[in-house]
């Protein structure tokens, strides 16, 4: 307790007026005798936006030996670089669709929930089947982000292959071609050794297909991992400008 | 006399991001309060990879300002017709504005992209326009707050809607009411994802309230300006938001004399 040594009465705040006349009000009185408004103040919760990607992967019979041990290195790259990097895992969704002999698909999941699954090789090359199945996907989740007011970024169709199609794939390669010329999606499409790129060239409309470096798998998915990060981070009328690409041969 | 009429507080704060990447704050806004007791504000968000559009901004909330003083000077309308066409014409203008920089150094209008919203209060005109992703929100009489400016956006999160974009004045919003407000605020998107509620973008009281309670109650406009800038560069906000973000606060000056802090102070001097 503080006494005024004028009139010996308990400081009230006409005292400090006249005690600290300058400094008093912003920086001694505000601080005791009101909390500052702005600590008041509170955030709404909102949904964090979302930047979908369906990983597209051929796990058929060619995969097989170290090529697939490769790709499952560089998924689990992929899902250590996301996981570390706090807002983007909780922007980035990961579903995935692989093709070989048979489609397998698991639905999306924001990047701190997914488990990438231990890939094995073997069967043939449904990748046109496989492409629809991811486009199906893509749309869905769309559709879900939209009905709970969900943000969302133009989403990813990453495709790896490293051999042709085995079934019947035109439709499927028109259907990617023809999202992503109404900006529904952005697809990606990268051939490992042995791909026929021709076809693969097929599924874009946007862009040519990228052809791996050796089984550069790692940096491949370092460099999604990166340029998924810069999108989601992105504010609007931001174009987010992609990392350098590493694990792709000059001429393809 | 009757004293100040409204206390008006903006800033501009540069985002994280915009720090992390070497790109200047973009975001601008200036005010001006008449004689009359009028208010007229307004907000610029330069599209972040746009290379000159912290100038694209500067120049259209300048020319904005200029256009809406002019009409000040002339008499405002008396109708929401004559609010619109007023609106149209100050966003022409500062369009018109940036086109004349971008082709007097002969650079590409979308270097210069940025959006743009103004707001006037006068009398009991509210009117607001707008072309992109800011807000406005007003406080009626009994503290309600409501959306005016509501964003404008593409599909997808990272789009935006410019005054600068080939059809950008087609985009024009405006609202324009014969109606009492208390107080005013105008943002940029930068606090979008903390201050309203999505995808209904409805104003959120626990973060506009203490805003507005803040700049009522200041006493040196410049030392509450750097509490305010200190605020939106806290850990705590940009935990929540990377961009750039510009806050424009008006509200009324309260008429009544019973507030407690002036019989305080009266008390004091008396002494």
């Amino acid at each position: 307790m503080f006494y005024c040594k004028d009139c010996a009465s308990v400081l009230l705040e006409v005292h400090f007026r006249k005690i600290f006349p300058i400094i008093l009000r912003s920086q001694i009185l505000d601080k005791i005798m009101t909390q500052n408004p702005l600590e008041k103040i509170e955030f709404v919760e909102n949904p964090e936006p979302r930047c979908a990607v369906a990983l597209v992967l051929d796990v058929s019979g060619s995969m097989g030996g170290q090529p697939i041990a490769e790709l499952n290195a560089g998924l689990q790259e992929f899902d250590i670089a996301l996981k570390a990097d706090p807002l983007a895992s909780l922007r980035v969704e990961v579903g995935m669709v692989t093709f070989g002999g048979t489609v397998t698909a698991i639905d999306f999941v924001t990047a701190d929930q997914f488990h990438p699954p231990v890939l094995t090789a073997n069967g043939g090359t449904p990748m046109g089947h496989a492409v629809q199945k991811a486009l199906t996907m893509l749309r869905d989740r769309k559709n879900t982000y939209k009905s709970n007011g969900v943000d969302y970024y133009r989403p990813w169709l990453f495709l790896i292959t490293d051999g042709a199609p085995t079934d019947v794939w035109e439709a499927a390669a028109e259907h990617a071609r023809q999202e992503e010329d109404h900006k529904g999606v952005s697809v990606y499409a990268i051939g490992v050794e042995g791909a026929d790129m021709q076809t693969l060239a097929l599924f874009s409309s946007k862009r040519e297909p990228l052809k791996l470096k050796g089984l550069t798998f790692r940096e491949l998915f370092q460099w999604l991992s990166k340029s998924l990060g810069a999108v989601a981070l992105s504010n609007p009328g931001e174009q987010a400008p992609l990392p350098a690409v590493g694990w792709a041969q000059a001429d393809t | 006399m009757t004293g100040p009429v409204w206390h008006i507080l903006g800033v501009s704060v540069q985002g994280t991001s915009h720090l992390d990447k070497n790109t200047p704050c973009q975001d601008t806004h200036a005010y001006r309060l008449t004689a009359n007791g009028d208010i007229l504000l307004a907000i610029a968000d330069g599209a972040g990879s746009a290379e000159r559009s912290q100038e694209g901004a500067q120049v259209a909330v300048e020319q904005a300002v200029i256009s809406l003083e002019a009409a000040f000077q002339v008499g405002l309308p008396g109708d929401e017709t004559g609010w619109q066409t007023l609106m149209a014409q100050v966003f022409a203008d500062a369009r018109q504005a940036v086109v004349q920089v971008a082709d007097g150094d002969n650079i590409p209008l979308s270097s210069f992209a940025t959006t743009l919203a103004c707001a006037v209060v006068s009398g009991e005109w509210l009117a607001v326009g707008q072309i992109g992703d800011g807000a406005a929100v007003a406080e009626d009489e009994d503290g309600t707050l409501f959306l005016t400016a509501r964003p404008q956006r593409g599909e997808y999160a990272n789009e935006a809607y410019f005054l600068t974009m080939l059809d950008g004045l087609n985009s024009l919003a405006v609202y324009t009411a014969p109606r009492f407000i208390r107080s005013l605020a105008l943002t940029t998107d930068g606090l979008l994802r903390l201050a309203f509620k999505l995808p209904e973008y409805e104003p959120s009281a626990q973060f506009f309230q203490p805003l507005l309670a803040f700049t009522a109650g200041m006493d040196d406009p410049e030392q509450a300006k750097s509490e305010l800038v200190a605020f939106l560069s806290s850990a705590r906000v940009c935990a929540r938001t990377d961009d750039d973000k510009t806050l424009i606060l008006a509200t009324r000056a309260n008429p009544t004399p019973t507030v407690l802090e002036n019989s305080v102070s009266d008390g004091a001097q008396e002494e």
